[in-house]
């Protein structure tokens, strides 16, 4: 278990991070988000026991991490992914895992084939005896996330893993982060790509500095929208507006076209009433459906201004 | 407690990077030997090939003497064939006489033998000097006994001015290699992974310093071989014996270099906290060997010779700016550091 109580962290008078309470379960995707320099980069690195906190605590599985005569215990349980790859690019991709496998203790046998086992997952093991120098983009992304598992840690850190890539090569990390969760890790996963957020997360945190908003990504667009349903009709009826309006439970709706967008305060109880009322006053109803907020307009709306 | 297999595992991955890397190579291997075969040939060689066969033995001068004189003054007198012992002789020429223990100032001597005396302002024509010291005085056609020629105290001042080689060397080599490997890394950004692994801080840093410490340490020894043999070789003809190994090299070769090569790697690890680019870190790291430099030039200019204990106290002084360097290293190589500070 992750968890942090009123963490914070200063850099010479700049709050980067501020009252941070948090908790991610073992097993859970976490997404975090956040515009450049709100400070997820340097919430992940007190996790890591990198840097160490100004203000609050933070236990990793129990374990303070601004205790230092335990961190080497917190660095064999976490895997971290850092913004750039910083790879020995003279090296090949074995040679780096093998490097990293060796630092952190894995022997002999397992060594080899955990590297080969990861490699191969991750499709790079024709070119495993190649100098990093000469991989693409995406490549040296995916190596750094090998490197980030050769050890097999618990919990995996992974900040921003598809920024700056191409389509195909982001598509491959996606896939593979899913893979991971599969496995059973516990995975942080720093990112702005919305869309990774909402579809890899079980939970997303959203911050600039302090924490914006927390929960699943549904009930996240729920809470910050309301839950909506919307109402198909054969053709636009501004006229039963009002009507809709004044019935039981209906908060606010709103005309797009054909569509009636209906904030209900509990569409459960209240829909079935709502659509009896519609085709007795009526309508034509082609499809009914519940209201889709995307995590943009939750992050959007939490962030933006 | 180090865990020196640590150590050992990022000191051996940075030998597989320095075999990739060619300026590395170049810088660890080729030029401590290149340097360590080079510089004696061009300084050595010429002087003891071009040194003038100059006699030692004394010449036969036939003395007749035939007065002895003993603390007394002479002047303006011409003297032959006289031994004087501990007597001030002012503008007197003389021939065929004997000298000991005696100041001559102004005078024109010939054909004699002069021990342990002064000559001020003089002519010395066809003699036998043993011990004798000369101010502003002319020695033509005679022999020095037990001195050496001016060869051989040429030769031996080179072969000394050429310990600082040993010194500068394995001061340079850090330099260039902490350029790449540190500051490379950390422009790289490859140091962040390393930092997650679970090692301490003082583990990373001895692992960085032992891959630049162990090659530097051991061209340096290496290159010292063919250095003695070149020297020996040329040298043997013209001083009768060989000069090295000799306590004093044996001292800043072995003993000294290992501790100038530490101080340039902790100068450097310092340096590189705080720069930018490969190329200003070469540059500023190569500064580490001025003060070196000025240290040794000074002993070798205000000191009649360097012995052992000269060396000694200079290592000594190595160290001490070794732990300075080693406390203020140890603070800038760590995690938060590196992470936060390191721009
Ligand atoms: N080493 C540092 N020194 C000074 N300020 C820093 C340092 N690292 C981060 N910051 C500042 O802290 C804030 C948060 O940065 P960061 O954690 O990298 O954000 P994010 O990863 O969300 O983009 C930013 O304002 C950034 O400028
Ligand atoms: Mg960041």
């Amino acid at each position: 278990m992750i968890e942090t109580i009123g963490l914070g962290r200063n850099f010479d008078g700049l709050v980067a991070v501020d009252d941070l309470n948090l908790t991610v379960k073992n097993g859970e995707v976490f997404g975090f988000l956040g515009p450049n320099g709100a400070g997820k980069t340097t919430t992940v690195r007190m996790l890591c026991a990198l840097i160490a906190p100004s203000r609050g605590r933070a236990f990793m599985n129990g374990i303070d991490v601004a205790d230092r005569s335990q961190q080497i215990k917190i660095r064999q349980m976490v895997g971290l992914l850092p913004e750039s790859p910083g790879h020995y690019e003279t090296l090949s991709a074995y040679q780096n895992l093998d490097f990293y496998a060796h630092m952190h203790g894995v022997p002999e046998p397992q060594r080899k084939q955990r590297i080969d086992r990861l490699l191969e997952r991750l499709d790079l093991k024709d070119r495993k005896d190649d100098r990093i120098a000469t991989y693409s983009k995406g490549m040296k992304q995916k190596v750094a996330i090998a490197r980030a598992l050769v050890h097999d840690p618990e919990y995996v850190f992974l900040d921003e893993p598809t920024s700056g890539l191409d389509p195909v090569a982001a598509l491959t990390v996606r896939e593979f982060i899913s893979e991971l969760k599969k496995d059973g890790r516990t995975i942080f996963l720093n990112t702005h790509h919305l869309e990774d957020a909402e579809k890899l997360c079980d939970r997303i945190g959203v911050m600039s500095t302090r924490m914006l908003a927390l929960g699943h990504p549904q009930e996240l667009a729920d809470s910050f929208f309301g839950r909506g349903t919307v109402v198909e009709l054969d053709m636009p009826r501004p006229d039963l507006l009002a009507e809709v309006q004044a019935m039981r439970g209906v908060v606010a709706v709103r005309m797009e076209d054909a569509k009636f967008i209906i904030t209900v305060d509990d569409p459960v109880l209240r829909n079935p009433a709502i659509v009896a009322d519609l085709v007795r006053l009526g309508a034509k109803i082609r499809y009914i459906e519940p209201q889709k907020r995307s995590l943009e307009d939750v992050y959007l709306k939490v962030v933006g201004r | 407690m180090i865990q020196w297999e640590k150590v050992w595992t990022i000191a051996t991955k940075e030998f597989k990077e320095f075999r990739r890397n060619k300026y590395i190579l170049y810088s660890i291997i080729l030029m401590p030997l290149l340097l360590a075969t080079v510089l004696p040939a061009i300084y050595v060689i010429p002087v003891s090939m071009f040194a003038a066969d100059e006699s030692k033995t004394p010449m036969d001068l036939h003395l007749n003497i035939n007065l002895n004189n003993s603390y007394i003054e002479v002047r303006e007198v011409y003297a032959a064939n006289i031994e004087f012992t501990s007597c001030n002789l002012t503008n007197t020429v003389a021939t065929g006489c004997i000298f000991y223990n005696c100041t001559l100032t102004n005078c024109v001597v010939e054909g004699s033998q002069l021990n342990d005396s002064i000559v001020l302002g003089s002519t010395i024509t066809k003699c036998n000097l043993n011990n004798v010291t000369r101010i502003n005085s002319t020695v033509l056609g005679s022999v020095l006994v037990g001195e050496m020629t001016t060869a051989e105290t040429t030769l031996l001042l080179l072969i000394n001015t050429m310990l600082l080689f040993f010194l500068i060397m394995p001061t340079i080599v850090p330099a260039v290699v902490a350029s790449y490997t540190i500051v490379g890394e950390k422009l790289n950004r490859s140091l962040e992974p390393l930092l997650m692994t679970p090692t301490t801080d003082l583990e990373l840093m001895l692992g960085k310093s032992t891959s630049i410490f162990v090659p530097t340490v051991l061209m340096t020894y290496l290159a010292f071989v063919p250095f003695v043999l070149i020297v020996d070789f040329f040298t043997y003809p013209v001083l009768g014996y060989a000069p090295l190994p000799s306590d004093v090299f044996v001292i800043a070769v072995y003993l000294i270099s290992p501790l100038t090569c530490a101080l340039s790697i902790l100068a450097n690890i310092i340096i590189s906290s705080r720069v930018n680019d490969v190329r200003s870190a070469q540059q500023l790291g190569s500064l580490v060997v001025l003060p070196m430099v000025i240290l040794f030039i000074a002993a070798l200019a205000g000191v009649a010779s360097l012995n052992a204990w000269l060396m000694l106290g200079f290592g000594g002084l190595i160290l001490a700016a070794d732990v300075v360097m080693l406390l203020i290293s140890l603070r800038l190589f760590k995690r938060e550091e590196i992470l936060v500070n390191w721009k």
